[in-house]
């Protein structure tokens, strides 16, 4: 195990190192051809954002529908039959549209931002087709978003009937303490080991920003993404800290 | 997983389904589920008071095995 932690060390070493040169390569290479690197600001970003909202959000109306007749019918079955199984089996596949529903919300969060912010800087210069699939866009997000957050309600209601102990109204904005303070030790034990194993990829994915934000910089000769980034970094091992220290505290 | 646990054996002897069994215990009918299908240690707590509802001993219903060893 401790040999296979090394070799990984090493492989990642190897891959930043290579990752380093090739991009410091490229750099001095373009400098040397004198090629603006900016980004135009031009009608490619709205295209681009509005037609990945609209594929993101017509995959989202087509997945999420289709997971969720599945598991009515799987609770029918269980209704009638009583079956301890089938039980557990529909409260794994509960996990499915779920996650499609938490994955969509947060793609939609981002990519409404986005939107707003191609609408703000480039709604002048921008042709009529992509006016069209900006609105197409908006009007096709606001739709999953209430459609997500329906069904959504409607699969914790049928987690709460299989499990009545279970308390949280997913409209609340409590919800998650509620839900939590009603989970026993082995759900939290498992909402914890989630905790520290997106804990553990954040950190991962955190180094890997402050490269891109390294080397953004490099191009453009803002720093501002890289300070963006090593807050965001600060503020998780901060947290991480504060919350042991507490539950250090509290074990006195 | 060394440990084993005889809890549905002792669960048909009370008569409860596994919500009812959470109830009784105070957990919920999934970590029932688990604890049978040995997905699940329990801590001591609810181990003693797993035993205590089907009127046993915690090594009635949980058997710890050492690696390689099996229960005669």
């Amino acid at each position: 195990m401790k040999n296979k932690g090394r070799i990984k060390f090493v492989i990642i070493l190897v891959v930043c190192f290579l990752l380093g040169f090739i991009s410091t390569f490229c750099i001095s290479l373009l400098s040397d051809m004198n090629i603006d690197l900016s980004i135009p600001e031009s009608e490619l970003t709205v295209l681009i954002i509005s037609i990945v909202v609209i594929l993101v959000n017509i995959a989202v109306l087509i997945i999420l529908p289709v997971q969720y007749t599945s598991c009515t019918r799987l609770y029918k079955r269980i209704k009638e039959t009583q079956d301890e199984e089938l039980i557990d089996k529909l409260e794994f596949i509960l996990n499915y549209p779920l996650s499609v529903s938490s994955i969509s919300s947060i793609i939609n969060r981002t990519f409404s931002l986005l939107l707003a912010f191609s609408v703000f800087y480039y709604f002048d210069d921008i042709s009529s087709l992509s006016i069209a699939l900006l609105i197409a866009a908006f009007v096709l997000a606001i739709v999953t978003i209430f459609i997500t957050a329906f069904l959504t309600n409607k699969l914790t209601k049928m987690i709460k009937e299989l499990n009545p102990e279970k308390k949280g109204d997913t409209y609340s904005t409590s919800f998650s303490k509620e839900w939590l303070n009603s989970c026993d030790e082995a759900e939290k034990l498992d909402i914890y080991k989630s905790g520290w194993y997106s804990f553990k990829n954040t950190v991962i994915i955190g180094d890997v920003l402050l490269f891109l934000a390294l080397f953004y910089g490099m191009i453009t000769e803002e720093i501002a993404p890289m300070i963006f980034v090593s807050a965001f970094i600060a503020v998780l091992y901060i947290t991480y800290i504060i919350a042991g220290i507490k539950e250090e505290k509290k074990k006195r | 997983m060394p440990l084993r646990n005889r809890l549905k054996e002792y669960r048909a002897r009370l008569g409860v389904n596994q919500q009812e069994m959470g109830a009784l215990v105070q957990v919920s009918r999934q970590t029932i589920s688990q604890i049978e299908r040995g997905d699940y240690s329990p801590s001591v707590t609810l181990a003693l008071k797993i035993a205590r509802v089907c009127n046993a001993t915690v090594e009635d219903i949980f058997i710890y095995e050492e690696d390689g060893q099996n229960e005669e």
